[in-house]
Order: C-alpha cells, then structure tokens, then sequence
C-alpha cells in the first residue's frame, strides 16, 4: 500500500522538489518572474479548467473576471487603507458575484452564444474601469498597492513573492485535484459530454453549473488578487480579449481537465513568447502560428499526447511481457 | 510503470526548462553566484558592465514594437538607431562602440512587465531607453530601477513624476505638468477664451493632461465642458456635438496616434475647427499627418500646438536630422523620433564626461548635464526632468507650424 | 439643452454607422450558416484588405480606384480559399473552443502580417469619396452614399443569390442542414468554400468604405468587428435581415445613448445591447423562437 501512495504522489513531489530548488539553482530574476507571472496565471487556469475543460461551457471573459479581482484589491488597499489579507474577503465576494452573474445566463446559453457574452463582459468591465476614472483613475492605473505581508514579513523581491505564489498553488492545486476527481469532476465531465443523460442520472444540471462558475470565478478573482501585488500596479489596458484568448490557450494547449495540463500550459505559454524573442520583429507571428497548429492538431492539448504516448508504450510492454512469457 | 515513465518524461521537461534557463543566464556575469549580503535575486545590478578600453557599450532600448502603439515604438528604434550609427561611424564613444539592444515592450502595461526583469537582471546593460509611455514606466519604473543604471523615460504625465521617485530614472521630456499647464495659460492669456471643450483622450497622456488643465482653469474661473474618447473610437460626432451645444468658445485637444486623425476630421465635419484650437503635438507628426482629411492644412489653419520639436524648425541640426531619417527611412521624422535621437546624442557626452560607464559615475554626469543643446532643445536636468521647456506653435494654412512662444516650466 | 439638430445629426449618423455594422453582420453570417463556425479573426480580415486594397493596389502600385478595387477582390478571393482550406473546413467538426482559438489566432497571424509587411506607421489614403452631404440638416461625409448603396445591393443581391440560382440555394441547404444536404449529393466543403469566398468578399468592400471615414491602421475594424456581433444578436443572428434591422438599431442607440451617457461609455452600449438581448431574446428582433 505504501508503494501505491509513493507510486501516485512520486510526480507531484518532484515537481514540488523541482519547484522549491528552482530559484536556488536559478539565481536569474527574469526566470523566477516568468514562474511567479506562470502561478498567478495558472490560478486562473484553474478556475477556467472548472467551467470549459469540464463542464464545456465556453468562457472568453476570464480576463474580466481576472480584472474585477485585481481592481476590487487594488481599491479597498489604497483607497480604504485595508491591507492585502482583508481585501481578500471583498476579492472573493467578488468571485461569488461574478459566479452567480455568470453562472445564471450561462443555463439559458450554450456555446457561441456563451462565448459572445463573456467576450461582451470582458469588454464592459476594461471601458468601465477606463472611463470611470474618478473611482478607478482609468488609463494611469493604480499604483503603489501595499505588498502582502505574512506576520510582518513583506513580500518585496521576486524571489519571495515565488515562494509565496508556490504555496498557494500547491495548496489550490491539491483542492482542485481533488475536485476533478472526486464526485463533483465527474458529474461535471458528464454534463460537457451529454447534458441530457447527466440529468437522467440525477445530477442537478443548475447546482452544477453554477458551482463551476463560481469556483472559476472566485479562482479569477484570486489570480487577480495576486496579480496586483506582484508589481504593484493595474492598468485596464492589461485585460483584453487577448489576455482572456492566452487564458483559454493555457487550459487548451497543456491538456484541458486536468491539473498537470493546466501547469503545462501556463508555463509553456508565459514562457513560450520568452524564448521567441530571439527571432526579433517575428516572435509574434510564429508564437500564433504554433498555437494554430497545436489548435489544430492537438486539441487534447499536450498531456493528451503525453497519455496517448503512455499509453502506447504500456501496451508495447504489455506485448513484450506477453511475448516472454 | 505509467508512473516511471509519467517522471522520466517530467523529468525530462524540468531539465529541457532548467538548460533553457542556464543556457540564458549564462550570459550575465557569472550567474550571479555571489549571493552573500545582497537580497535573494536582486541579481545583476552589482556587475558593472565592461571597462576595458575597446569594449562595447551595450544599452537596451524597450520600444513598442508589437502592438496598437508600434509606430511610436518604430520611431524611438529608428531615431536611436540612426544616432547610433552615426556615432559609431564618428569613432564611437572615447572608440567604445555603442551596442542598442532593442528588446519589444508591447503596447500594454503588462507587456512592459514581461520585459522588466529581463532587462533590470540582465547585468550587461550601461542604461536604459525606454519604455516611452507614462502607464508602462509606471508599471515597471520601480522594477527597472532596482537594477541601479539609468533609465530614460519619456513617460511624463503627473502621476510618473510623483511616485516614480528613483534617481535613477530621468525623463527626456518636458513633463506633462509644465506642458498641459503653458498650453493652458496661453489660451486663457493669448487666446483669450472664456468657455473651453476640454477634448482629452481616455489614456494616460489624454487624462493626465486632463486634470493638470481643469485644475488650471478652475483656479482663474475659466468654464469648461469636458469629453473625452478611447484611443479606439471610430467616431467622435456625439461628443462634437455635446460640445457644440454646450456652446464652447475654444477646444483643447489632447492626444496621440491613430484617433488624433478621426478627432480632426469629426471636428472638421462638424465645422468646430474654426474655433481657437490649442492641440497636441500629434498634428506636427508627419505620419499623422498623412492620415488626415485631405484639405487638413486650409481646415485647422490657426490651430495652437505644442510640441519640442517639428520638421519645420529651421536650424542646421533639424535640416540634416530630417534630410537623413528620411534618406534611411523613407519618411519623415516626429518629434519623439527627434527626443529619442537627441538622448542618444546625450546618452554619448554623459560617457563621455563620466569617464567610464560606472553606473554612479554616468548618474552624475547625467545629473549634472546643463546646457547641453539638442534638436528638441536645450537639456538642463532639474530633478530627474532633462528638460522643461515647450515650444507654441501656430499651424499657418500650408501645414507647416510657425513660432510663437516657448515656454520654460520652473 | 439638447438641439433637435444634434438629435437629428444622432440619430442620421447612428443609420450610417449601422450599415456599417449591417454589412459587418452580413459578412460573417455568411460563414456562420454553412460553416457553424464564427469568424472571429473578421476584424482582421476587414483590415488586411483594406491593406490590399489602399496600401498595396492604390498606394503601392498606383493603380487607379476601379482596377485596384478588383484586384483587391481577387486577392480576397484567394485569402477566403486560403483560410477556408486551413481553418474552416478542418475545424468544422471540433468543439466550440478549438473553432474561436483557430480563427483568433489566425487573425493574430494577419495581423502580424500587416505590420510586417507594411510597417509599423498608418498609411495615408487620398479620400477617394470626398465631399459631405446633407441630409434633414444632419453633415455625414459623401462616403455614407456608397455604404447605403452597397448596403442596399448586397442585401438584394444576396436575397436573389441565395433563394434563386443553383450555387445560393444549395448554400441555403448547407446552412439548414449538413447532413442532409451532404446526403442528397451536395459537396458541403465546396459550399463552404464559396461561402468563405463571399464573406470576404463583403468584408473587401466593407474596408474600402471605412478607409475614408476612419484611418487605415492595424486596429482599424477591431470594435467595428466585435459591435458587428452585437448587431447580429439584436436583428436576429443567423439572418440576413436580422444584421440590417440590428445594425442600424444599435448605430441609433449607440448615438443617443451617448448623448445622456458621458461619452466613455459609447462603446458599452453595444455590448450591454448584446447581452440584454441574449437574456432577453436571443433570437434578436427578426428572429423566431428557437428550440
């Protein structure tokens, strides 16, 4: 039995291993920022595996929701003086909100027609932050967000801000894994695989539904929460349609569903315009190039081909095993 | 076995990122291996870039190079670029060649931020140009500071000059303060206006402007009307027509890029140009220029702007400026072309009069630069402004801008 | 406070700037209906052909108005085969998200193209429509003629293509019903090809009228793109005449919206509009009730 929970929990403690000696090995801050930029991303990645890689509902406003978070912060901080921890409860008062105000419509909507109504709220909430100025000082942004501080301990250099980022993703991701596949993963890949026989079995379509909206969308508020207090600025420019594009490329490209999917994907897409930039004024168009054709050939997203090449090569040993015998 | 190879293929990965990683870091000094005393990963700013005589001075340059603001990022890497050359071809600086590094900074905030720590740790770096705009030197300002050289922002709305505070970041120019506020006063003393449409763009150079200018006015009972655009309006006609039926005697038009064009020509459609104008330097920018209405010229005669520098200065520095540009570009340059090249220029004689490229060194060499002349007019630093003086000109019919007052801040 | 001149001048300039959005809607309806998917990179389309059509036809080669309007048409032509062959047809089985991730990122990729290969500044175009009309005393530029007379032409031409001759009813039955018409003998991709084909044909035309009213820049259809959805789920998506009705409905709306509303706000309207009627009334105003 012990061998069964080494056997599962092997991978997980080397990514852990490998994440904690990352900044030690790596002393290069430009690196330990792409993580740390990887994490507050992959929180949302979360929190939108919960509503399209699970429940197939398709969400393009991650970056409003993302948004909301980080303005609700960065307001209760400067303007009424509260600090990073106490904010968190309006933060995920917020999430609640958007949950529900999403979650409801999203019964009545299905697919292109959900996707033009996120893609609609992401574009309300960035002209509202820009033109209400007098709450949100719209284009200059808000500045000077005080830092997190845990027990007096403030979160100032990149590197400390990793490791606080990395204990709330290994916290969140062990909660999120247990979701998927728990009772609540399932009935949640049985509703985006047939709506209609999930309800016949008894799952409750709405509770569903609304639960993975809120889930997401108290997870996008979090992304957000820590998003404003790594660099301690927002600026509405940030959450475009693009940014809610580059979310919903995390989730699709690593493997939608599941957590190590969506580690990959963050990483692999903060980083992958990184490491382009070495072919100058092109980076762009060859990033779009090989989203496309991942987007086009893969949809399984990366883990896919890892499982598909497990898989495979479980079933060649299994023949050779056989073929010894 | 789905297990063994689940780690060897991760494990392959980790490695794949970490030689990623290393074979990048390998370039700074030493890795940063010499830890002791500092902040863990405050990294590069210790080494100090080479001093042997011969060596390159290698500085980076975070122009918008993707994005909605990329023709403004093409003229910052054109204009330093030109410079560059020139000087190298004159001998370099003291026969060290100077090395621009142009890194893209994207047209967003958070565009900036990927770029910030690339740049503040890279280690190999004798300054920094860039980023250009008010809301990326905010978003980053602090970060790239900590890397302790030089950086020169052209971001100068109000908001920068007060909590951007490091000594290490200086902007070439005039702030925002001085230049919204002298436009300002000339309309209220010159113009003579009575009820101004304040016509500001919803960014951080359109706001900024903005508020410095309400404030004004309402200290010297000056009515106004204020509306104001996003930089991706198609059409401005409502909010003409709110100014129009709020009967503004004069408009104060503030913004740059792509809607500078629809702005003019909605006001000219809706025959506002014949009021007093006083509008942003964009109407000097030839590649603006271009965009408008045909007719531009004999429709905003009499229009006010104000600016550092445009095509039609007529000393020898700016003839030859904008023979060459256009010669290597194919086009004519702005004024933040203009700024760009002179801070090349600038960024020369501070190596020079440094002596070396120690960072505290070149700091204050560049902090005690006065009277150093340049296309876009004379650099005096003055806490952390290298120049606070704004030309006003008047657009006489033809396209071209004539004199009328230059303006010096305190 | 208000003049009835400025409620005129709205209200006439909210009907322009709604055709605009009409032929926006007409455009990637045409994709939607054979091909279930939407073009979200249409924005972009506009865009590159506008580029086509000014930068490389007018600009470039200095070719005058009518034969750098065809050629543009021509090379929109293969741009539709290229895209439709790439991404459409390939795609059309795949779920939603992969549809929106291919089309956007394929839109990245023009858009890309655009500053590469043009460069980074606006280009310049000699207004080409000058001149301003008047209409009930409201200024609109000479431009606003030509989108109404396209408008009006593309409407019928498109009534008469798809209810009378061979090719448009056999798109009419791709639209309705894949596996059907696949069944009866019908080359589904054939037809998306052409429906492809016809979009970006519209969208041709769609730039070289905004190319006088608005700068020709990179960015130049992106609102105009995503108000065109809005237009589409007001009129009644998936309809011709539903993208009319709703794109001047929202150009109306939109300019006296913005005279009670600080005018920051203008662009929420459209997209308040798109989500009202989707709580609301998702089949738009022309729409029947689905499902």
């Amino acid at each position: 039995m012990l061998k069964n929970i080494a056997k599962r929990s092997a991978l997980p403690v080397i990514l852990l291993i490998v994440a904690v000696l990352f900044p030690i090995v790596v002393h290069n801050n430009y690196y330990i920022q792409i993580c740390c930029t990887s994490m507050i991303y992959l929180v949302a990645v979360y929190g939108l595996n919960f509503i399209t890689g699970m429940t197939g509902q398709t969400n393009l406003g991650t970056a409003g929701i993302f948004a909301l978070g980080a303005y609700t912060s960065a307001l209760f901080e400067t303007v009424l003086g509260w600090n990073a921890w106490l904010s968190l409860i309006p933060v995920i008062a917020m999430g609640v909100i958007i949950g529900f105000g999403l979650g409801f419509p999203s019964l009545r909507l299905q697919g292109i027609y959900l996707a033009l109504t996120t893609i609609a709220l992401t574009e309300i909430v960035r002209k509202v932050i820009l033109a209400w100025s007098s709450l949100t000082q719209g284009a200059l942004g808000i500045k000077q967000i005080p830092n997190i501080s845990i027990f007096g301990l403030e979160i100032k250099t990149t590197t400390q801000y990793y490791y606080f980022a990395l204990v709330i993703i290994v916290i969140l991701s062990i909660i999120c894994s247990r979701i998927i596949k728990g009772k609540w993963g399932r009935i949640m890949i049985a509703v985006k695989d047939n709506p209609e026989a999930a309800s016949t079995c008894g799952a409750n379509i709405v509770t569903i539904k609304l639960t993975a909206f809120v889930i997401a969308a108290i997870l996008g508020c979090l992304a957000g929460w820590m998003f404003c207090h790594n660099y301690n600025y927002v600026n509405p420019s940030t959450f475009t349609m693009d940014m809610s594009i580059n979310f919903v490329i995390m989730m699709s490209l690593g493997g939608a569903g599941n957590i190590y999917g969506c580690m990959l994907g963050a990483l692999a897409i903060t980083l992958l315009p990184e490491l382009l930039r070495v072919f100058g004024e092109y980076y762009q168009i060859i990033y779009a190039l090989i989203v496309v054709t991942f987007a086009v050939f893969l949809p399984g997203g990366i883990t896919s081909l890892i499982k598909r090449g497990i898989d495979f090569l479980k079933v060649k040993l299994r023949k050779n095993a056989q073929a010894t015998k | 076995m789905k297990k063994i190879i689940a780690l060897v293929l991760a494990a392959l990965l980790i490695i794949g990122l970490l030689a990623a990683c290393g074979g990048n870091g390998g370039q700074q000094g030493g890795g940063g291996q010499e830890g002791g005393g500092q902040e863990s990963g405050q990294d590069g700013g210790e080494t100090t870039p080479g001093e042997a005589a011969g060596e390159d001075i290698k500085f980076a340059v975070i122009a918008a190079i993707t994005g909605n603001s990329a023709s403004d990022g093409a003229s910052m890497k054109n204009a330093v670029q030109m410079a560059v050359d020139e000087i190298n071809a004159a001998g370099g600086v003291n026969g060290r060649m100077l090395v621009p590094d142009f890194i893209d900074g994207g047209s967003t905030a958070d565009s900036a931020l990927n770029v910030a720590q690339k740049v503040a740790s890279d280690g190999s770096y004798t300054a920094i140009f860039g980023p250009h705009f008010s809301s990326q030197i905010l978003a980053i300002g602090d970060t790239l500071s900590e890397a302790e050289i030089p950086v020169i922002t052209g971001g100068t709305v109000k908001k920068v000059l007060e909590t951007v505070t490091s000594d290490w970041v200086i902007r070439n120019r005039c702030p925002d303060t001085v230049v919204a506020l002298a436009s300002a006063k000339f309309m209220v003393e010159e113009m003579g206006v009575k009820k101004v449409g304040i016509f500001c763009a919803n960014d951080d150079f359109g706001q900024g402007a903005a508020d410095i200018v309400k404030e004004y006015f309402d200290s010297v009972g000056v009515e106004y009307v204020s509306e104001t655009f996003n930089v991706d309006d198609n059409d401005v006609t409502s909010q003409c027509l709110k100014l129009k039926d709020a009967g503004v005697d004069s408009l104060f038009v503030w913004s740059l890029g792509t809607v500078f064009a629809t702005v003019v020509r909605n006001i000219i459609e809706q025959g506002l140009n014949t009021l007093p104008i006083m509008a942003s330097s964009a109407l000097t920018f030839p590649d603006i220029q271009a965009t408008l209405p045909t007719g531009w010229e004999e429709a905003t005669k009499g229009w006010y702007v104000n600016t550092h520098w445009t095509t039609d200065l007529d000393d020898e520095a700016s003839k030859t400026f904008v023979a060459r540009y256009n010669e290597l570009y194919g086009l004519e340059p702005n004024m933040l072309a203009a700024a760009w090249y002179s801070t090349t220029y600038w960024l020369k004689d501070c190596v020079e009069r440094a002596g070396s490229t120690d960072p505290a060194a070149l700091l204050k060499a560049m902090q005690e630069t006065q009277g150093f002349e340049t296309l876009s007019g004379t650099f005096n630093y003055a806490d952390r402004d290298l120049i606070r003086q704004i030309l006003i000109l008047e657009q006489d019919g033809t396209g071209s801008f004539i004199f009328v007052q230059k303006v010096i801040g305190e | 406070m208000i003049s009835t001149a400025t409620l005129v001048q709205a209200i006439v300039s909210g009907i322009a700037m709604g055709l605009i959005y009409s032929l926006v809607g007409i455009e990637y309806t045409l994709i939607w209906n054979t091909t279930g998917m939407l073009n979200f990179a249409h924005g972009k389309v506009i865009t590159f052909c506008g580029y086509l059509f000014g930068a490389l036809c007018l600009k470039q080669m200095g070719l005058p108005l009518v034969w750098s309007l065809i050629l543009a048409l021509v090379l929109a032509a293969i741009l539709a085969l290229l895209m439709s062959s790439s991404i459409f047809i390939p795609l059309r089985t795949k779920d939603n998200l992969c549809c929106i991730l291919a089309t956007v990122m394929a839109g990245k990729i023009l858009y890309e193209a655009m500053r590469l290969i043009w460069g980074a500044f606006n280009v310049g175009i000699d207004n080409y429509f000058p001149g301003t009309i008047n209409i009930f005393g409201a200024t609109l530029p000479a431009t606003y003629i030509y989108v109404l007379a396209i408008a009006f032409v593309m409407v019928v031409a498109l009534q008469i293509f798809l209810n009378k001759t061979k090719i448009g009813k056999g798109m009419k039955c791709v639209s309705q019903n894949k596996n059907a018409a696949s069944l009866m003998g019908i080359n589904v991709t054939r037809y998306m090809r052409i429906a492809t084909i016809l979009s970006f044909v519209v969208c041709c035309f769609l730039s070289i009228l905004l190319i006088p009213l608005i700068t020709l820049s990179k960015e130049m259809a992106e609102m105009i793109a995503l108000k065109g959805f809005a237009a589409g789920i007001v009129g009644g998506f998936g309809l011709i005449p539903g993208c009319t009705v709703g794109g001047v409905i929202l150009g109306v709306v939109e300019n006296l919206a913005c005279i009670v509303i600080p005018s920051g706000y203008k662009d929420v309207v459209a997209f308040v509009l798109l989500i009202g009627f989707l709580l609301i009334k998702p089949s738009g105003i022309l729409g029947k009730k689905a499902k």
